[in-house]
C-alpha cells in the first residue's frame, strides 16, 4: 500500500503525462498521503517558478518599457515568482516541519466561528491570496468543512471561494496538485462557487503566461471588487 | 488566382513565424543564456523553416516542428565548437556566457537564481526541462525534437528537477558570499 511513489511519476502527473488509471492511482495516494502531496507540490511549484524565469520577449527596450509603463499596476504581479520562490524554498527546507504540521492541522476554523457564521444569513466568501500548499490545504479544508455546513434553519451555507496573487496558480490547470479536489468538491457542493480574480488573471497573460483555468473556476471581474460588493452585503469573509 | 492563393499562404505562414517568435527566442535563451546567440538561432530557424515550410504537413504542429529546426541548428553550432564532445556533458561554463543588462525584470533575485540554476544544469537536461516547462511539449514531442529515447526525455527531467530544487536549497547567503568574493 506505501508503495514508493518515483519522482519520475509524480513529474509526468505534473506534467499531464499519466494514463487515466495511472493518474487516479496517483491522485489517490496524493489525497491521502502527506509526504507525496508535499513531494508533488513541490515539483509543481518548480515547474511554475520555471516558467516565472523565463519570458517569451525578444526586444529587451520594448520589455523595459512595456514594464516600466505598468510598474504601479504590476507590483502584484511582480512578487509572484518571489512569493513562489519563496514557498517552494520554505516548503523544501522544512519539508519535515511542514508535514508535522500537517498532521495537527485543523480545518482552519474555530467552533465558534462555525457558530457565527450558521446563525449570520450562512453566505462566506473565502479569500485565498497565496500559492503556498499549506495555505491551499486549508482553504480546501474550509471550503469543504463551510460547504457541508447548514444555517441554523437547514439551509446550506453558500460559500464563495476566490483566489488573487499568486493563489490563481492553484486554479490553473497544467498540473496543480490541487485540481482533482477542487473539481471534486465543486461537483459535490453545488453551494461552492470557485472564482479566480481576472485581473490576475490578465496581468498573467500580459506577461506571456498561458493561463487557463480548471473548468470548475469563474472569473471575477477582480478580487477587490468581488470582496468589497459582499461585505457590503453581509457576507463573512474568511482568509485562508 | 493560384499566384495569389501561393502568396497568401506564403504571408499567412510568416505571420505564423513571426507570431512564434518570441517563444522561439525565450527557449532559445534559456539554453544559451546569450542574446546575440538566441537572436541568431531564431533567425536561422525561421529562415530554414521559410525554406522547408512544405514540410510542415500538420500546422498545428507549427511550435514543435520549429523547436525541432531549432534544436538542429543549436546542436550544429555546439558541434562546430571543437571542444565539445557530448551535449549532455555541455555546461553553463563551457559556453560563451554574457551579463544580461539590469532591467527591471531581471533584477528579481529569485530569478536570477533560477536561471543561473537552470544554466548550470548540463544541456542535455537543460533542453529537456525547458521544452516541457516553457514550450509545454509532451514528452513524446520532446523525444521527436530532440531525437532521443522517451526514457532518456524522462529520466533527463527528472535528473534536472532533482538538481534545481537542490540547487534553489541552497541559502541564499551562499550566493551572497560569492559575489561578495567576486567584488574583491
Amino acid at each position: 500500500m506505501s508503495q514508493e511513489i518515483s519522482d519520475e511519476l509524480l513529474g509526468a502527473y505534473i506534467d499531464e503525462e499519466l494514463s487515466p488509471e495511472e493518474k487516479a492511482h496517483l491522485v489517490e495516494r496524493i489525497a491521502t498521503d502527506a509526504s507525496v502531496r508535499a513531494r508533488a507540490c513541490e515539483l509543481w511549484q518548480l515547474k511554475q517558478l520555471m516558467r516565472s524565469a523565463y519570458r517569451p520577449v525578444h526586444d529587451t527596450g520594448k520589455a523595459a518599457t512595456r514594464h516600466g509603463a505598468k510598474n504601479t499596476a504590476s507590483s502584484l504581479l511582480r512578487r509572484l515568482p518571489m512569493a513562489i520562490a519563496a514557498s517552494l524554498l520554505m516548503a523544501a527546507g522544512t519539508l519535515s516541519g511542514w508535514l508535522a504540521h500537517e498532521r495537527q492541522e485543523i480545518d482552519g476554523l474555530s467552533v465558534q466561528q462555525m457558530n457565527a457564521i450558521r446563525a449570520n444569513g450562512s453566505r462566506v466568501v473565502l479569500h485565498l491570496v497565496s500559492d503556498e500548499p499549506e495555505r491551499m490545504e486549508t482553504a480546501l479544508r474550509m471550503a469543504d468543512k463551510l460547504a457541508s455546513a447548514q444555517d441554523t434553519s437547514g439551509q446550506p451555507i453558500h460559500v464563495e471561494f476566490i483566489a488573487n496573487g499568486s493563489g490563481v496558480h492553484l486554479l490553473r490547470t497544467g498540473g496543480s496538485p490541487f485540481a482533482e479536489r477542487l473539481i471534486a468538491h465543486s461537483n459535490a457542493h453545488p453551494n461552492l462557487q470557485i472564482l479566480a480574480c481576472r485581473q490576475t488573471v490578465d496581468r498573467l497573460r500580459e506577461r506571456g503566461v498561458a493561463v487557463e483555468l480548471l473548468s470548475v473556476v469563474q472569473e471575477a471581474a477582480s478580487a477587490e471588487s468581488l470582496l468589497a460588493a459582499r461585505l457590503s452585503q453581509g457576507w463573512r469573509y474568511v482568509q485562508a | 488566382m493560384s499566384l495569389l492563393s501561393f502568396i497568401s499562404r506564403t504571408r499567412r505562414f510568416e505571420e505564423m513565424l513571426g507570431e512564434c517568435r518570441p517563444r522561439l527566442w525565450r527557449l532559445a535563451y534559456s539554453w544559451s543564456h546569450n542574446r546575440a546567440l538566441s537572436d541568431d538561432l531564431v533567425q536561422d530557424t525561421l529562415a530554414k523553416a521559410l525554406i522547408k515550410r512544405k514540410q510542415l504537413r500538420d500546422p498545428e504542429r507549427l511550435n514543435s516542428w520549429l523547436c525541432s529546426i531549432m534544436a538542429n541548428c543549436w546542436h550544429d553550432y555546439l558541434r562546430q565548437r571543437r571542444d565539445v564532445t557530448d551535449i549532455d556533458d555541455v555546461a553553463e561554463a563551457d559556453l560563451p556566457t554574457e551579463e544580461s543588462p539590469e532591467d527591471g525584470y531581471l533584477q528579481n533575485q529569485m530569478i536570477r537564481r533560477v536561471r543561473q540554476a537552470v544554466g548550470e544544469l548540463p544541456l542535455g537536461q537543460r533542453e529537456v526541462i525547458t521544452l516541457v516547462d516553457l514550450e509545454e511539449c509532451s514528452y513524446a514531442a520532446v523525444a521527436t525534437i530532440l531525437n532521443i529515447p522517451v526514457g532518456t526525455v524522462m529520466s533527463r527531467l527528472s535528473r534536472a528537477r532533482y538538481a534545481l530544487k537542490d540547487k534553489l536549497r541552497e541559502p541564499v547567503a551562499v550566493a551572497a558570499v560569492h559575489k561578495i568574493s567576486r567584488v574583491k
